[in-house]
């Protein structure tokens, strides 16, 4: 009997052990390695999949240059030359089949590669790799007996902890200089005037959003993909290994120190990015003053609050690059005040400079080796062109530097708006105006009136003020007030406690040419301003037990009473 | 008793299957999330059905109905709160738990030994005087008011959840929408680059699905699916949010609320016709009606940016790249 329970438990065992082996990444075997040969007619399949799904962005000859290249920062990869970044073996080698299998199925997190294991039945993925390593890696080929290939060894993980983070630190600061490009606080904030094996300008990763590392394979905590990367270097672009200058047991731990960079958000699996809720949460201040500095103690215990930022790409003038993907912000308020924590990660501090040239040269990024010639366009979709498109004597072009920028916005009267109504997201409409909150690098605080992303006017009011604005290691920190109420009840938008108000985004890199309506952004977020917890909440409860109480003993009692009532019974039958 | 370890090893193996399942319908992608999710649940319920005969017959073990009920409702709320994926609102939670409480009461009150023997050790608990039980009287008194107090507290507490907002995803089109200055009437309008085929009606295109638009004797009607896939990539930049795969998964997606359209799924594009489609595209975020939030979407209004034959061939790529085809009037 006990053997059957015993055997019960193993095969529960063992069928959930197996479903979670599949999940976690599987170690490839250390030392040499020798690819599949793909069948003729894998590659026939293969190229129709390629056909129908790839070319668009890798192009029909392989070339890194379909339709999209033009318009990504993280171009499509050319295969011609056989250079892949993720790989298990040796710098400069060629990938292993199964490294271009997990690239395909989890896709490149971070740029426009999506995870095509969602997409692609296995066998599909496998025929794709097939027509890419025979046909389109034209410079080396797979099967070449001077090919080399060379998995890494993982040695033996050494698990995260205080003192190996602090070695990790150590070597990322001096010995292996990560620190040169990657920034003190690993936001990618060193050399920014790298090239990629291509020509186009390459930025260091920021090591703080693990999630966007091209490499995670949609497991972005796991110090794994770090160890990786260190060990083969990112072939193609700046990034070298450090097999050689660095022990295993060295990698780990800088693979363990630049995990402890990031806030560990949950992540969202649909997205692979930080989940986002779609109320921000305000506190309310019980006493004293709101903080005026992000170093304000009373922050830190405040959870902050992702919120995602898109391009605008909707109205002229058309942005496609945004570098501000996320803000983070916190949020308090006291009777009379509210105030905003604002953070966000820019790899500059700029300011307009008209003779300075932006780090992000937008144009330069999206066309230097992508002549217009090959895009069938017409002049309505020349959005970056002054001289035909609908840009047309509208706007001078984009010269030097820009001010950094964060701005909110609300609904003007939104207490009045039906619900679910407001006005248009980007700054408005005819109808219905907003009143923006914003915030420039060269310290300039402004509301602003909005009717339209072309009709946004300076209010001449002192309400918003920004009382700290700092740019340290590649993050912007800026505390925002304003009053709760003010005034012009019409213009001005009154925030009221516990209500949802609704709200928006927007965010200004001046190094990536953003200014005005280039700009990043969010969509509608509600705002809400949590009011104090009632006193009713603490004093109910303790009441409803308390009669829960009574009715037992009530309960209790009867039931003696019964019990009493059938034993005298039965003493009197007997 | 041979036999019955037997036949119990052989069930393991069997009610093991959905885990199996489980595992490698994940890993691979072969069985699609539907087939999935029901071969999973089919297997628990299975599986919940064969623990009980396997405690009763072969273990031999008595479990009492007073123990069985709370099992029976505690395993019910793992399957509705946990298990089942989506998850389902509270209210429709409530209702099936509800029913899942008056079946239990049934169950237990079905015949007057089994109502004994479940109501035997409440009267035990209250009126007896041994030392068990008095420990769980006082267990009992002491919990329940906690349990309801903690209950109402968690209740009244103010909770602040993003409001429900009900968006119409396809709103009802106008009868005519005006592009570029050119009036066009939706109900006759038809997309110029599919072509007549032999019947004298436009081509839907199923011979060309899944064919090469780049080869080099590709038929005018693949041309055509090709500029609208450059479009759609690289002069208009649809993927920015629409993603490489039309599955509404783009680089921007994780940032707007609505979400982009997934013209992959049969729901989207599938489901309209190709004039609708137009209109959505042309006039974009803000010309859809109250209903669908103008003021939300981030959906570009594309006669800002591009022609009416780009919109046309962008929409001729979409339905080409998923494989759907649009409705028609007949």
């Amino acid at each position: 009997m006990r053997l059957s329970v015993i055997f019960s438990v193993f095969v529960f065992v063992v069928a959930f052990g197996a479903g979670a082996t599949v999940f976690s990444q599987e170690l490839p075997k250390p030392g040499a390695y020798k690819p599949s040969v793909p069948t003729p007619a894998d590659i026939e399949a293969g190229k129709a999949v390629y056909f129908r799904k790839c070319v668009w962005c890798h192009g029909p000859e392989g070339a890194g240059d379909g339709g999209s290249a033009r318009r990504l920062a993280t171009k499509p990869r050319n295969f011609n030359q056989g250079t892949f970044k993720i790989r298990h073996t040796a710098s400069g080698e060629l990938p292993t089949d199964e490294d271009l299998f997990l690239t395909v199925t989890h896709g490149l997190p971070g740029s426009a590669m999506p995870p095509w294991g969602d997409i692609l039945s296995e066998q599909e993925r496998k025929q794709v790799i097939a027509f890419v390593k025979t046909n389109l890696v034209k410079d080396r080929k797979f099967d070449d007996p001077d090919e080399t290939f060379t998995v890494i060894d993982y040695g033996t993980q050494i698990p995260s902890s205080e003192e190996s983070i602090k070695k990790g630190k150590e070597i990322f600061m001096t010995k292996a200089k990560c620190v040169e490009c990657h920034g003190v606080e690993g936001r990618g904030n060193g050399n920014l005037t790298q090239r990629d094996d291509w020509g186009f300008p390459i930025f260091p990763a920021n090591l703080a959003k693990p999630w966007n590392l091209r490499g995670n394979r949609r497991d972005p905590y796991n110090p794994q993909n770090i160890f990786r990367e260190v060990s083969t270097g990112l072939n193609g672009t700046p990034m070298p290994s450090f097999a050689d200058t660095l022990s295993v047991d060295e990698r780990w731990h800088v693979a363990n120190f630049v995990m402890s960079l990031s806030n560990h958000y949950e992540i969202e699996k649909s997205t692979n990015k930080p989940k986002i809720g779609f109320v921000i949460k305000g506190k309310f201040l019980e006493q004293g003053e709101t903080p005026n500095d992000p170093s304000d103690p009373r922050w830190a215990g405040l959870d902050p609050q992702y919120v995602g930022m898109g391009s605008q790409i909707i109205q002229p003038p058309r942005h496609f690059l945004r570098t501000v993907e996320d803000i983070r912000v916190r949020s308090l308020f006291n009777k009379k005040e509210v105030a905003f924590l604002f953070e966000w990660d820019d790899r500059t501090e700029s300011k307009r400079d008209e003779s300075r040239p932006a780090v992000y040269d937008a144009k330069a990024i999206s066309s230097i080796s992508f002549p217009s010639e090959r895009y069938t366009t017409t002049n309505l979709t020349h959005e970056d062109d002054e001289a035909v498109g609908p840009l047309k004597g509208v706007r001078p072009p984009e010269v030097g530097t820009y001010n950094d920028g964060i701005a909110i916005q609300f609904a003007q009267a939104w207490q009045k708006l039906p619900s679910p109504e407001k006005p248009y997201f980007i700054h408005g409409d005819e109808k219905r105006g907003v009143d923006i909150w914003k915030w420039e690098s060269d310290n300039t605080t402004k509301e602003m009136e909005g009717n339209g992303i072309d009709k946004v006017i300076a209010r001449d009011s002192s309400n918003v003020k920004v009382s700290s604005a700092k740019w340290t290691n590649g993050r912007w920190q800026v505390v925002m007030k304003r009053p709760l109420e003010t005034t012009d009840k019409e213009k001005s938008a009154q925030l009221e406690v516990g209500k949802n108000i609704p709200i928006v985004f927007f965010a200004w890199d001046g190094d990536a040419g953003e200014h005005d309506g280039k700009m990043a952004l969010s969509t509608y977020y509600y705002l809400m301003l949590e009011p104090p917890v009632p006193q009713r909440v603490y004093v109910i409860p303790p009441i409803v037990a308390g009669v829960v109480l009574l009715i037992e003993g009530w309960v209790f009692l009867v039931a003696r009473k019964k019990k009493k009532e059938r034993e005298e019974e039965e003493r009197a039958k007997v | 008793m041979l036999k019955s370890k037997f036949l119990f090893a052989v069930l393991s193996v069997l009610f093991s299957c959905p885990a199996l399942a489980f595992a490698g319908g994940g890993a691979s992608g072969f069985i699609n999330a539907g087939t999935f999710a029901l071969i999973v649940e089919l297997g628990m319920g299975l599986t919940v059905v064969f623990l009980a005969w396997f405690v009763k017959n072969v273990l031999k073990i008595h479990i009492p109905k007073i123990v069985q009920a709370p099992l029976i409702w505690i395993a019910a709320f793992i399957v509705f709160r946990v298990i089942l994926q989506p998850p389902i609102p509270f209210t429709i939670l409530a209702v099936y738990m509800g029913i899942i409480t008056i079946a239990i009461l049934l169950y237990s009150s079905i015949d007057e030994p089994s109502w004994q023997e479940f109501t035997k050790p409440i009267g035990i608990m209250l009126c007896e005087d041994t030392k068990n039980a008095k420990t769980s009287r006082y267990i009992v008194f002491a919990a329940l008011p906690l349990l309801i107090g903690y209950g109402t507290y968690n209740n009244i507490r103010p909770k602040f959840e993003e409001p429900v907002e009900l968006r119409t995803v396809h709103p009802a089109p106008p009868a005519s929408i005006n592009i570029h200055g050119k009036i066009l009437n939706l109900q006759t309008e038809y997309n110029p680059f599919r072509g007549k085929g032999a019947d004298g009606k436009e081509e839907a295109g199923a011979q060309y699905m899944g064919k090469n638009p780049f080869a080099p004797d590709a038929p005018k009607y693949l041309q055509n699916v090709k500029d609208g896939g450059e479009i759609f990539f690289g002069t208009a930049g649809c993927m920015f949010c629409h993603g490489d795969n039309l599955d509404g998964s783009g680089m921007f997606a994780f940032a707007f609320n609505p979400i982009p359209a997934n013209f992959a799924d049969p729901g989207t594009i599938a489901q309209l016709q190709e004039t609708f489609v137009l209109w959505r595209v042309s006039k974009g975020g803000p010309g859809v009606p109250r209903e669908t939030f103008p003021w939300a979407s981030a959906m570009p209004p594309w006669e800002k940016h591009i022609t009416q034959d780009e919109m046309w061939k962008v929409i001729m790529f979409e339905y080409w790249h998923t494989g759907f085809y649009p409705r028609t009037w007949d």
